[in-house]
């Protein structure tokens, strides 16, 4: 307690908070733009905190961290842009929104969401961190697999309505996710000799060019219009109103849970949370039709998810020395490079800094919350931008970014092939939604499904071993089986009324 | 119209790179030297590039440029050090990379013979641990469990360097485990504390902190020496087995450089390793200094090399 309170002193000195301010900005910038990473706006700011005290230094790495998963969001609402893999759920709801001139709306959402999110996990790593990384290793890879699977069934919430397109889409992915080198074997697979993908399938290219530069060419052709020729007024203010708040309370909170959990286990990754909170969400809605349409409950659930992933992410980070993921990883590092030694004891020998870190994470919640709401109405005008010029813009931004992500021309072209190919998927109806969440998720569940049979022995029972396999197989059976039996229940619900 | 210009202006950017890079009569260095990094930004790699950049720009005498080329686990950036003009101002960071992708695909256009080398800076010895927790307590036991059961060790891909040290490990030992691939050292630290596996592979800085914690019990580090972060356990040799397995990271430019500038160039990176503030700053990373200059670091890369190509011909990986 007595370090909780020397650390909210520390928190408060003008040179800590003008750090958080400073953070906070650069990482807004990092999440927004497609060719930066939040893994990469805080490993390139490591060197520059070798000067500061080690409190400053931490509290300059979180606020990018946190500011920067928040940043990515924006772009995915108004241009259909995620700037990271985090905020890819966001674009489904998101973009909709912002194309019916509810861009500041859908903004004002993902801010609220964000900050119930990023503060509900804070709140995990400050109380209950601890024990909760010692639950995270019972995660074998055969859990992961269980895990992965369920992210997966998230692609039946966005198939548009055509289970069969939705398939060709998924499969699509799955095959482009095979595409690199082979951990198991060392052999190069589906590669075609290009050494550009050894390391497979670039994620990055392949998000922007499904989602953003397919719009862009629709754009273009005119085919599509953003804001409905511009004539829209951008209207109404930027937070929702209580009454929308409360209606997605449930979401809110349930979504900080999954985030929070999901960020505690090494190697599941942001997306993973942000896919099943969505998929929840429209599950238990009322209005689940509505999903995908522009339903702000759908901005909500994958917001409060991928911000609540940081603080999950930070728990076996501190206090194993394990990160959750890329970001803590090289968070991490900024760690040791000050001297603190990752692991239980970092909350006892240097418990005030630690303290102070966890508290500037939630002052750094605050902050670009109060940034993201001043600016939302301000970017929110770019559906006011002609289609003629915003399309161009967006290809041009996108070849820069993913150019800068590897300085591989490579890329580009491939950014290009997937902005043809989301196109094309988009006049023939086909969902690119699926392709990227098995582009994205394929990997994890096929290095851990062929982990799991190494670990056996190639023995396929190790997946009906642990208690917490079947607990995660119960969760997969009873979210598939909901909806039949909703259905039916609405149906004899039907006939007794007739 | 928009895509055009910009394609045509990448274009511009990457022509007046090559013009950039021409002969050059004055005294070297006259213009900043570019330090190709084979993987992307924030890796540990990179970090040491910029940390190696920052002091270097002192003893050069010109800036030093991070630039990153990764792909195809570091053999893109590999391949563009090889085929760089020799004329002292593109070098960059190589490791056992450069040894074993040439035995495994014969078609890159590298090998231990195309470089010139100015320095090794940083190793990282190699280190088989098991849990904190576990009832071996050192190699031996472990291997004679082996023999008896099937122990599960973990590595971080067919082909790498800790791959390659496991196998050496069963060859030498006349033991078979069960080899599982890892994405990295954290999933894998994660599965030995969880018990998904009994071992894993990997190096000394990545474990230290949790060996202090008593979370992992170090069995062997594949070293010639001691290490000084883990003085207590023995060495591969010491336990008999003839095996040295490292994570090393040095600078390296074309074959045929320029002499006037390789000696400069190693004469900077002698003088950066010798700053103390340097050594203080790469002990915050956790990155053991290890300097072998010119004809050294040269011998050394030359060993693992016969030790790859050894073992390839006994049993090949693939």
């Amino acid at each position: 307690m007595e370090a909780i309170l020397a650390a909210a002193a520390n928190i408060f000195e003008p040179s800590t908070l003008l750090v958080l301010g400073i953070g906070t900005v650069v990482g807004l910038f990092v999440g927004a733009l497609p060719g930066l990473s939040s893994t990469m706006g805080v490993a390139l700011c490591i060197p520059i905190t070798f000067g500061m005290d080690p409190a400053n230094a931490l509290v300059l790495l979180g606020a990018i961290y946190t500011s920067s998963v928040f940043g990515g969001s924006i772009t995915a609402i108004l241009l259909r842009t995620p700037g990271t893999d985090a905020s890819i759920a966001t674009t489904f709801d998101g973009y909709p929104m912002a194309q019916r001139g509810e861009g500041a709306q859908a903004i004002g959402m993902a801010l609220v969401a964000s900050l119930v999110g990023g503060v509900f996990s804070v709140c995990v790593l400050l109380f209950v961190a601890p024990p909760l990384s010692r639950l995270a290793l019972l995660f074998g890879p055969q859990e992961y697999v269980y895990l992965t699977i369920f992210g997966m069934i998230s692609i039946l919430g966005v198939s548009g309505g055509n289970p069969t397109k939705a398939f060709i889409s998924a499969a699509l992915g799955l095959l482009l996710a095979t595409v690199g080198f082979d951990l198991f074997t060392g052999y190069p697979r589906l590669t075609f000799g290009q050494d550009e993908l050894f390391e497979g399938v670039p994620l990055l290219p392949a998000l922007i060019g499904i989602f953003s530069v397919s719009q862009a060419i629709s754009l273009c052709t005119g085919e599509a219009d953003i804001g409905a020729g511009n004539m829209i007024k951008t209207k109404g203010r930027t937070l929702p109103a209580w009454s929308v708040i409360r209606r997605c309370g449930r979401t809110l909170f349930k979504s900080s849970l999954i985030g929070s959990a999901i960020g505690i286990l090494p190697g599941a990754g942001t997306s993973v949370a942000a896919f099943i909170s969505y998929d929840e969400a429209r599950r238990r809605s009322k209005t689940p039709e509505a999903f995908g349409k522009g339903e702000i409950e759908g901005v909500a659930a994958p917001e409060a998810a991928n911000n609540a992933v940081t603080g999950g992410s930070l728990v076996p980070a501190l206090t194993l020395g394990i990160p959750g993921n890329a970001v803590t990883a090289v968070f991490l590092g900024g760690l040791t490079i000050h001297g603190l030694v990752p692991g239980p004891r970092l909350f006892t020998d240097h418990a005030e800094i630690v303290y102070t870190l966890i508290l500037s994470l939630f002052l750094a919640n605050l902050a670009f919350a109060a940034l993201g709401l001043f600016a939302a109405p301000w970017v929110a005008r770019v559906v006011k931008v002609p289609s003629a010029v915003l399309g161009p813009t967006i290809i041009v931004f996108s070849v820069i970014g993913s150019y800068a992500l590897r300085n591989s021309l490579f890329d580009v072209w491939l950014v290009l092939g997937f902005g043809v190919l989301g196109y094309f998927m988009e006049r023939w109806r086909i969902p690119g939604a699926p392709l990227v969440i098995a582009l994205v998720l394929g990997p994890i569940l096929e290095t851990n499904l062929r982990r799991s049979l190494q670990i056996s022995g190639g023995d396929w029972m190790i997946f009906f071993t642990s208690p917490l396999s079947y607990a995660i197989m119960a969760l997969i059976v009873l979210t598939l089986a909901y909806p039949i039996f909703a259905r039916r229940q609405q149906k004899k619900r039907e006939q007794d009324a007739s | 119209m928009h895509l055009k210009s910009s394609l045509a202006a990448l274009a511009l950017a990457a022509s007046s790179l090559a013009i950039f890079a021409s002969p050059s009569y004055a005294e070297y260095p006259e213009k900043p030297v570019e330090m190709i990094v084979p993987y992307g930004a924030g890796g540990s790699t990179d970090v040491l590039a910029r940390l190696v950049a920052e002091y270097g720009e002192k003893y050069l005498g010109q800036p030093m440029v991070v630039v990153n080329r990764p792909g195809a686990g570091g053999q893109i950036g590999f391949a563009a050090i090889a085929s760089a003009k020799p004329d002292g101002y593109t070098i960059g960071w190589i490791n056992s990379g450069i040894l074993t992708s040439p035995i495994v695909r014969p078609d890159v256009t590298f090998n231990i013979d195309t470089f010139d080398y100015v320095a090794n800076i940083v190793t990282d010895p190699g280190v088989l641990a098991v849990a904190g927790t576990s009832d071996y307590a050192s190699l031996e036991d472990f291997l004679a469990a082996a023999k008896e059961k099937t122990l599960t060790v973990s590595h971080e891909g067919v082909g790498g360097g800790d791959h390659l040290a496991v196998l050496q490990l069963e060859s030498e030992a006349d033991v078979e485990f069960n080899l599982v691939a890892f994405n990295g050292d954290a999933e894998a630290k994660a599965a030995l504390m969880g018990g998904h596996i009994d071992a894993i592979e990997g190096n000394v800085s990545e474990q230290v902190e949790l060996v202090e914690d008593g979370q992992l019990k170090p069995l062997v580090v594949w070293d010639s020496k001691r290490n000084a972060d883990l003085p207590d356990t023995p060495t591969g040799k010491e336990l008999g087995y003839n095996i040295v397995a490292s994570s090393s990271r040095g600078l390296g430019g074309p074959k045929g450089m320029d002499e006037d500038a390789l000696s400069k160039l190693r004469n900077a990176m002698v003088k950066v390793t010798e700053d103390p503030d340097f050594q203080a700053d790469l002990k915050k990373l956790n990155m053991p200094l290890d300097v072998l200059v010119g004809d050294d670091y040269r011998a050394f890369m030359q060993e693992q090399d016969e030790g790859y190509k050894k073992l390839w011909a006994e049993s090949p990986w693939q």
